[in-house]
């Protein structure tokens, strides 16, 4: 293998790709993650709601910007329904409660797809253009060019709103000393459930993202992700926002790296976890985490 | 009446914590209650501010009985709260911490009148105002505790033993900004405290707790000669 700056770039331009792949899913994640420091497996099983929601109502619709709306509404639904049912009422349990909970709706919510939309993968084929861009010996597609942008974008807007925000400002106060933040006059379930719409809603839109990225979705395209996205979180520090962003790329760039020169030793989503496990044993708070 | 507590009885755990408390304030005065380590005082500041559940009995404010209502609703009825151990969002500026103080206030000239008002009053806090809050002294903490409580502009601040933790040069200083926020800016003041002399050099009306029931309600210059407060003053 010959390696040449051509090289590295497009390896680059597929880390990056990859990493906001991760963020989207990610991003989400830390949102409900930080509000009640529960680990939201079934984020995973949100975000193929979200896919599946956002294929039903493209066929119905033809229009990606409707889709992907939709694909947010439903999975804002989902994620705030489990959070209201089963995550409020389990906050003075031990907290493998409510993941085991969270575990098991995971599966639940994988085979009521399956059972509803058929086992296979189906196609998610949009009008978006498919046509790729060349320079200096590095290609670049148009939805690559899509992907990339409008998860940074998301990625920004989610910033200013926690720290710019009345929203952002309760969230915070919440998540550091929830029934204080109540006192202050701050209505703490609304705050809860508003996260989990927002951060439920990116993980549709990541869900769908991801189904017209490789063109197609399953009812098990969560699987790998439920704990990709969490090596993304322990990265960045649990309920970080920028950690979730830098996690997302680190990893992204480093498996797409790695997996160009170590593929024949290991499958690529391995390495994710091997960085996970060295981190977890050097920093167990995360690149962004504080240390308590 | 500003608030009244009537015949409160609340429950911790299994065991009884409040038995049967009647408690009122009104406008403008500074109100202690005093008792040993256990006797109740934070239950009875808790379940005024909604953070307890009471079993029976009731707590009327401005004459409206807000007994089942959100600790979130009495905070927007301009009900302020210094919680014991200062409780501060250790991670938010000393800044973020006031404004969340000023949460209900959805005005931001009145939000920007208030800062400064607390600002005028204890002006470290100004010095201080983008440092974390787990970064200040005990002395400071404290203020900013006290002003987070006052950015409401309250009606009646609730004060959970203010002097608890504090070097008695601090515990001098938090008790002359209390006798100032009730001679200067009139500030209704309901203050739980165990170091009673304190409590009683700056309280009008005092009322005395023993496992949870009340056993003395004075006037603080009478209550000062009574034996019963005299031993808390030597237990501290």
């Amino acid at each position: 293998m010959e390696i040449t700056a051509a090289f590295l770039a497009q390896e680059l331009i597929t880390g990056l790709t990859l990493g906001a792949v991760y963020i989207a899913i990610a991003l989400g994640l830390t949102i409900v993650y930080g509000i009640l420091e529960i680990l939201h497996i079934a984020h995973a099983g949100v975000y193929v709601v979200g896919a599946y929601v956002g294929l039903v109502s493209y066929v119905a619709t033809h229009s990606v910007l409707l889709a992907f709306l939709a694909a947010a509404a439903g999975s804002a639904l989902v994620g705030v329904v489990i959070e209201r049912l089963f995550y409020l009422p389990m906050l003075d349990k031990p907290r493998h409660i409510p993941l085991m909970i969270s575990i098991a709706l995971f599966i639940l919510i994988e085979e009521m797809v399956a059972n509803t939309a058929g086992h296979y993968p189906k196609a998610f084929q949009t009008s978006l253009p498919s046509s790729v861009y060349s320079c200096c010996g590095v290609l670049i597609s148009f939805q690559q060019i899509l992907l990339m942008a409008l998860v940074y974008a998301l990625s920004l807007a989610i910033w200013l709103i926690f720290e710019k925000t009345r929203l952002g400002l309760a969230s915070k106060a919440l998540i550091q000393d929830l029934e204080v933040a109540e006192a202050m006059g701050i209505e703490t379930n609304k705050i809860v459930d508003l996260n989990f719409i927002l951060g439920s809603a990116l993980a549709g839109i990541a869900g769908m993202l991801v189904g017209i990225y490789y063109g197609k979705i399953s009812p098990h395209m969560g699987d790998v992700v439920a704990y990709e996205s969490l090596v993304v979180i322990v990265l960045g520090g649990f309920g970080s926002i920028v950690g979730a962003v830098v996690g997302g790329l680190i990893l992204g760039v480093a498996e797409a790296f790695l997996a160009a020169f170590f593929s024949n030793i290991l499958p690529r989503d391995a390495f994710a976890f091997i960085v996970m496990i060295v981190l977890l044993i050097f920093r167990p708070q995360g690149l962004f985490g504080r240390a308590e | 009446m500003l608030l009244r507590v009537e015949n409160l009885t609340t429950y911790y755990g299994k065991i009884m914590a409040l038995d049967n408390v009647s408690i009122d304030i009104s406008e403008g005065e500074v109100v202690a209650v005093i008792g040993r380590n256990g006797a109740g005082k934070t239950t009875l500041l808790r379940s005024i501010m909604g953070l307890v559940k009471p079993a029976k009995g009731r707590i009327l404010f401005r004459g409206e009985d807000i007994t089942g209502k959100p600790p979130w609703i009495r905070a927007k009825l301009r009900i302020g709260y210094v919680p014991e151990g200062r409780r501060l969002f250790p991670y938010l500026t000393v800044e973020e911490n006031l404004l969340v103080g000023a949460y209900t206030l959805k005005d931001k000239e009145e939000i920007y009148r208030r800062l400064e008002a607390v600002y005028r009053l204890f002006p470290r806090l100004e010095e201080r105002r983008s440092q974390l809050a787990r970064t200040l002294s005990g002395g400071e903490a404290q203020m900013l505790a006290i002003g987070r409580g006052l950015m409401v502009n309250p009606r009646i601040l609730l004060m959970d033993e203010p002097s608890m933790g504090l070097a008695p040069k601090i515990v001098d200083e938090v008790f002359d900004t209390i006798s100032s926020l009730k001679e200067e800016e009139k500030v209704t003041i309901l203050l739980v405290e165990q170091n009673a002399r304190k409590a009683l050099e700056v309280a009008d009306r005092v009322y005395l707790l023993d496992t949870g029931r009340v056993v003395l309600h004075a006037r603080a210059d009478e209550a000062r000669n009574d034996l019963r407060v005299r031993k808390i003053y030597l237990g501290g």
